[in-house]
């Protein structure tokens, strides 16, 4: 069985002298008493710093943490100035912020503690039997070579907990308050909920319930189309372009290259203008006698679903389509050639090698692209703001919403900010389970039989 | 220093209570709380007494304009600092948008500007949220220079929170070569009249919740209670309303009507292919440009609803200056505020960009009364708009009523369900999520 | 019929069949409206009769010159049958393109043609098209794959040139709005009456109510550093993880794949107070450190191909006595060009179309508004009617160096991702 951190620490801590066990409180007692003398002061300090951090600010942020504020902000009236005088109050959502930082600080420092007791320990321990404990500089240079990833992966690492994981806390924790449109801060105070915000969009019987699970279901077909229909498109399109003998292949890519090259905010709203009501299409189509009135493209809840899959369309296809190219100058040359042998033609070679070759290698991606479909916030924004609007949905929903145009709105437009965290955290509980089922299928038969014919 | 360690040893002496029972924890943090907010209230009164028996007291100001506001703004700002010589002031400016003012507000109020312009509609938002100041200098003085609409605009439950600076409200302009004076009157006259196969006779934005208020409040209607604050009553799923969407329906049905989306009324109108068109002074400068004399404009027709004739009426929204409400110097905030709100500044803006004024002098102005924009504008504001309610549940009412208007232009919503949709946008409009 | 040398028989003796049909099909009807019908014969004797010629130039000129087409074609494939000789099949592809071309034009014109025509008015519409005319349509179409695959060229050319349609035409449509100097947003047609550069001069040099070049400086010092400390990071990262063994690297790879599944607009107000905090917020520094922050997230294309270069290359340089550092440095870097280029790519193209962050970290600074800001304001309500042919020509204009930029690196693009996706 693998020993656990603990298990360890507490085995080492039985090899080393009873005073020793003082750097369970002193960090960097048994370091500097090894000879580490930089580490050990470097230690000490941290938790010098930790422990002034805690008095001066970390107690009372944990403590607001709990409360998420008390005191309301007021206003006073002066009489002889002729003024109100503002009277501060808690911000709420400060405090929740703040009080995650406090609890990253803490978690830290629960790390930082272990790591010094046990390698304090074992420098112990090493000293004890007569080996060297290895000097700053020493440890400064495994950085480069032994412990590189330690280097190399701190900034990326810090840069993670900073922007990502410390926000995400944030919001996850936002999900079980009220922070609605009625307790915005600093005006008013929000407060713990526990699963309120949860219960009403999964099972209550309002009207925000009626819109989720519409918009749930909007979201997983609008995944699944797009995904399949730029991966096949794609795929079908790199084929046409890499048969041998086409020429100009070089020329073709680049048309369809350049969808990719233009910010796809801009290529968007293009389409969106091009799409309307008045819109050129809808014009051209008209004075080409084509149609007598214009085509609802994004005013009728069906049309207008089409018309965002195919605009996605427009954007993913060269994508895939690029990495599908990449991809056939890979395919074995051979067996091609005894299929041909074999006498099979172009489609059946498709059908039999190319599609399945391709279909093997790009599992990972394919289901990472269905995560990213799940969360694909710009084509439906830019095209068509989640409309059609409809009076079934909860304020401001509309029938192209997905669940993330869709929390987007609520944050921006009705600031009901613990619903929309909410509806993140569901939204992250779909993805994460349909790509952990995904990934450990696709895994398990990558690894059991690799690409045959 | 010695308060700092107290609050550590009051902290950490809550510590060791919240340990042996939460449930007093929180009081013990609510008495705490109050007594710090006392100490804050103290010294922000000890902070004002110092600074008005000082002789020159030194203030920073940030202001925000839109782009096209801020040269005439620093322009007006400096003279505020002229009359002032009580004051040592500094000024920063930033662009920021009328509409993105209050978005930018609440991202973060430290950084935000001292004063502003917000539109109107955003008050309620505001209070909700405590981000803006109550004026209250020399108050009765500044509130008689301005209409009766624009004052209750600026204000909520009698208090006034800003100094309007501008109407932000649309009114009907009309092309004289199509339609005459007594035309453009009433809807039902203008859509009679022929004026081509080609030509399109009036246009309305029926999509848009910003519009289609007019409708209903022309037939009676009430939005929240009959003075907009009581966030529960709306009547406009009764007889009357359903009238009004029955009105509504038949108007978007009829051929000489266009809906005004993806602005192909604007479009139109200046190649003289449309009546009548619904718009604000935003469009005044392109509309002067391609009809030059021809323009007219005037108040919102009246619509014949069920038989009865009934004048249009939208909001009453305007755009005003507002203090934020964790400035550090309100008093100066404020006097700034009513100074770019004031007569001279109103002048020296319609002067330089044509802005409306506001104040009841000016627009017996001689060159205010020859823009005829100006004057549309301000007579539909003043006398035949319906001020926008103050309820905090206003911020509830855009999207349903926008999802109303949008079923209606696109034939989502006919006579078999127009009553079902009604309810259930009144419905979205009065509920609250939770409490 | 035997098939001669350089011909694909399969499809070869299905010619003769596209040889005789145009000319039979003139006999069908062709279009039947308010009473009238019209065969082909009908439809040529009709064109005599435009009132109005200058607006039915174009498909005139489709419809006749179609029918040339087609009648070139069928000579060149009967003289094919007779001489044997692949010059005539050549010639009944290069007619059959042609006739192919004029039938789908006047498909498009047709309507043009007949509201300029006496006796059937403006009310025209497609579906008064009779068997005639979409047999022959169809016909031609399916003629001219016939021809080229009996020819044994190509038939991808016909649909790569169509999805090529399809695709240039929003980037065709964007560019001649650019172009137009008349009217506002809304017009209800493509080709400018008044093309010229006018709203480029305007975006570039009228700096009194949009900054274009501000933004475009500001965007491009964003995106260059950006792009430097994101590619540092991903690739760093996308080493350790490919190379190095050590506790905690699956738990960090899942991580990694977790985190990105959250949507990251909630917490966009906490990723502001905390660059408050760091005293950074409201800079470009801030927005610089936003989009690179996260970048470790995105490790898995580079580090599918760092997997890919041969692990002996490491263990012989370390027996050489070369540290990790070296490794990463003097042996993998050289060899991972594609994918360095790939992830530049990709990290410099982000902050060109962020406009979400970018408004909320940089707040009322509008100093430092970046392109992706600037533009979405041209096309805010106030704004757009006005400004939207403007908007446009700045569109053009950023699109125009990043897609240069793009198309010229695209081969390592695409080396650096099929790289990764081998994995």
């Amino acid at each position: 069985m693998k020993q656990s951190g603990y298990d360890k620490t507490l085995q080492l801590a039985k090899k080393v002298d009873k005073i020793d066990r003082l750097s369970y409180i002193l960090m960097g007692f048994a370091h500097i008493k090894a000879g580490q003398i930089v580490k050990g002061v470097g230690f000490f300090l941290l938790e010098i710093a930790f422990i002034f951090y805690m008095i001066n600010k970390g107690v009372t942020t944990l403590l607001n943490l709990i409360t998420l504020g008390t005191v309301q902000q007021g206003m006073v009236y002066d009489e002889a100035e002729e003024i109100y005088v503002r009277v501060d109050g808690d911000n709420s959502m400060l405090m929740l912020l703040y009080g995650v930082v406090a609890l990253f600080v803490i978690i830290g420092f629960v790390i930082l503690w272990r790591v010094s007791v046990r390698t304090g320990f074992q420098a112990l321990i090493n000293k004890k039997a007569g080996k060297k404990n290895p000097g700053f500089i020493e440890d400064i240079r495994s950085l480069f070579d032994k412990n590189i990833h330690m280097n190399l992966l701190f900034v990326p690492l810090l840069g993670l907990f900073l922007f990502t994981v410390l926000p995400l806390v944030y919001m996850i924790l936002m999900a079980f308050t009220n922070y609605d449109v009625n307790h915005q801060p600093p005006g008013n105070l929000f407060d713990w909920v526990g699963l309120r915000n949860f219960n009403e969009l999964l099972l209550s019987s309002g009207k925000i319930a009626q819109t989720f699970w519409p918009v749930l279901g909007w979201t997983l077909v609008w995944a699944v189309f797009a995904t399949f229909s730029n991966y096949f498109l794609g795929i079908l399109l790199a084929v046409l372009i890499n048969r041998d003998g086409v020429k100009l292949k070089k020329l073709w890519r680049t048309v369809f290259v350049l969808s990719i090259a233009i910010p796809s905010f801009v290529s968007l709203l293009v389409i969106r203008t091009m799409l309307n009501k008045s819109g050129v299409i809808n014009m051209e189509l008209i004075s080409l006698g084509f149609i007598k009135d214009p085509l609802p493209f994004l005013t009728n809840a069906t049309w207008a679903r089409a018309s965002v899959i195919v605009a996605n369309m427009w954007i993913g296809i060269p994508f895939t389509m690029l990495i599908a190219t990449g991809i056939l100058t890979n395919i074995p040359s051979d067996l091609y050639e005894s299929a041909k042998i074999d006498g099979a033609g172009p489609f059946m070679m498709f059908k039999k090698i190319t599609m399945p070759y391709i279909f093997f290698i790009t599992t990972p991606y394919l289901i990472s692209n269905f995560i990213a479909n799940v969360n694909n916030f710009n084509p439906i924004y830019f095209m068509t703001e989640g409309g059609p609007l409809t009076l079934e949905y909860f304020k401001g929903a509309g029938k192209t919403d997905l669940l993330v145009t869709w929390l987007y709105k609520l944050t921006k437009d009705s600031f009901d900010y613990c619903y929309a965290a909410a509806i993140g955290i569901l939204i992250f509980g779909i993805s994460a389970t349909v790509s952990l089922i995904l990934y450990n299928k696709s895994n398990a038969s990558r690894n059991e039989e690799g690409f045959q014919l | 220093m010695k308060k700092k360690l107290l609050s550590a040893l009051l902290c950490a002496a809550m510590t060791a209570t919240m340990l042996i029972g939460c449930g007093s924890a929180e009081q013990a943090a609510t008495e705490t709380a109050d007594k710090a907010a006392d100490t804050a209230a103290e010294t922000v009164v000890e902070d004002t007494e110092a600074a008005t028996t000082a002789e020159v007291e030194k203030v920073e100001l940030k202001v925000w304009s839109p782009e096209d506001e801020h040269d005439i703004t620093v322009e007006q700002c400096e003279a505020f600092a002229a009359n002032h010589p009580e004051y040592e002031i500094t000024f920063t400016y930033e662009n920021v948008e009328n509409a993105d003012s209050i978005t930018q507000l609440k991202n973060d109020p430290d950084v935000a500007a001292d004063v502003f312009v917000y539109p109107t509609g955003g008050i309620p938002e505001m209070i909700e949220a405590g981000l803006i100041y109550p004026i209250t200098v020399d108050v009765e003085n500044v509130k008689s220079a301005y209409g009766e609409n624009a004052i209750k605009s600026c204000s909520s439950d009698g208090v006034l929170y800003g100094i309007p600076q501008t109407p932000n409200a649309f009114f009907m302009y009309y092309n004289k070569s199509l339609f005459t004076e007594d035309e453009v009157k009433s809807i039902e006259t203008m859509l009679a009249k022929d004026l081509g196969s080609d030509v399109k006779n009036f246009s309305f934005t029926i999509s848009n919740s910003w519009y289609v208020e007019s409708f209903f409040y022309a037939n009676g209607g009430t939005l929240y209670g009959d003075d907009g604050t009581d966030g529960t009553q709306c009547s406009w799923n009764d007889e009357k309303g359903v009238a009004v969407g029955k009105y509504l329906l038949d108007l978007v049905a009829n051929d000489k009507y266009v809906e005004d989306i993806d602005g192909i009324a604007a479009s139109m109108f200046q190649e003289g292919k449309l009546g009548a068109v619904c718009s604000g002074t935003w469009s005044s400068e392109d509309f002067k440009a391609a009809l030059g004399d021809d323009l007219g404009a005037t108040v919102l027709p009246t619509a014949e609803i069920d038989g009865k004739v009934c004048q249009l009426s939208n909001f009453a929204d305007f755009k005003a200056y507002g203090v934020k409400s964790s400035t550090l110097y309100p008093k100066a905030a404020q006097q700034l505020a009513e100074w770019l709100g004031g007569e001279e500044s109103q002048l020296k803006r319609f002067e330089a960009i044509n802005m409306t004024p506001t104040v009841t002098a000016l627009l017996e102005n001689e060159s205010v009364q020859a823009n005829v924009a100006a004057c549309a504008l301000s007579e539909m504001t003043g006398n035949f708009s319906t001020p926008q309610p103050t309820t905090s549940q206003i911020s509830q009412y855009w999207a349903p009523v926008e999802a109303f208007g949008k079923g209606i232009v696109n034939g989502d919503i006919t006579e078999a369900n127009l009553q079902e949709s009604i309810d259930s946008m009144v419905e979205g409009v009065t509920t609250k999520l939770a409490e | 019929m035997t098939t001669p040398k350089g011909f694909n028989s399969k499809y070869y003796r299905l010619l003769p069949v596209f040889a005789l049909l145009p000319v039979l099909l003139l006999f069908l009807p062709y279009v039947s409206t308010g009473g009238k019908s019209l065969n082909g014969l009908g439809m040529l004797k009709a064109a005599g009769e435009f009132k109005n010629a200058a607006g039915a130039v174009l498909p005139i000129f489709g419809g006749i010159g179609g029918l040339v087409a087609g009648l070139v074609a069928a000579a060149a494939l009967i003289l094919l049958f007779i001489f044997r000789n692949k010059v005539f099949g050549y010639i009944a592809t290069f007619a059959e393109a042609f006739f192919a071309f004029f039938e789908v034009a006047s498909f498009f014109g047709i309507k043009k043609m007949f509201d300029a025509t006496e006796g059937f008015g403006s009310d025209f519409m497609i579906h008064d098209l009779r068997a005639g005319f979409w047999v022959l349509l169809i016909a031609s179409i399916a003629g001219l794959w016939i021809t080229m695959a009996a020819n044994r060229f190509h038939t991808e050319y016909i649909i790569l040139t169509v999805m090529s349609v399809i695709w240039l035409f929003p980037v065709f449509y964007i560019t001649m709005t650019a172009l137009r100097q008349e009217g506002s947003f809304y017009v209800n047609y493509i080709m400018p009456k008044q093309p010229g550069l006018e709203n480029f001069k305007k975006m570039i040099f009228d700096d009194s109510k949009f900054h274009y070049v501000r933004w475009f400086k500001n965007t491009l010092l964003v995106a260059t550093l950006s792009c430097i400390v994101s590619s540092l990071i991903v690739l760093q990262s996308a080493y350790v993880l490919s190379r190095i063994r050590f506790n905690g690297r699956k738990v960090i790879m899942n991580l990694l794949l977790i985190l990105g599944m959250f949507p990251g607009f909630m917490s966009m107000i906490a990723v502001y107070y905390i660059l408050k905090g760091m005293g950074l917020a409201q800079s470009l520094v801030a927005l610089v450190l936003v989009y690179s922050g996260s970048a470790s997230l995105s490790y898995y294309v580079a580090k599918g191909f760092f997997d890919t270069v041969p692990k002996s290359l490491d263990e012989a340089a370390c027996i050489d006595g070369a540290t990790k550092w070296h490794v990463f440095t003097k042996i993998i870097m050289p060899l991972s060009k594609p994918i360095i280029i790939y992830t530049v790519l990709t990290s410099f193209m982000g902050p060109w179309a962020d406009y979400i962050f970018a408004s909320v970290i940089l707040g009322d600074k509008s100093d430092y508004y970046t392109i992706a800001m600037g533009l979405f304001n041209m096309i805010s309500m106030e704004n757009i009617d006005k400004y939207f042919t403007q908007f446009a020509a700045g569109a053009v204009l950023i699109s125009i160096p990043i897609a240069t930029l793009f198309i010229s690196l695209q081969k390592y693009y695409v080396e650096g991702l099929s790289g990764s996706v081998k994995g």
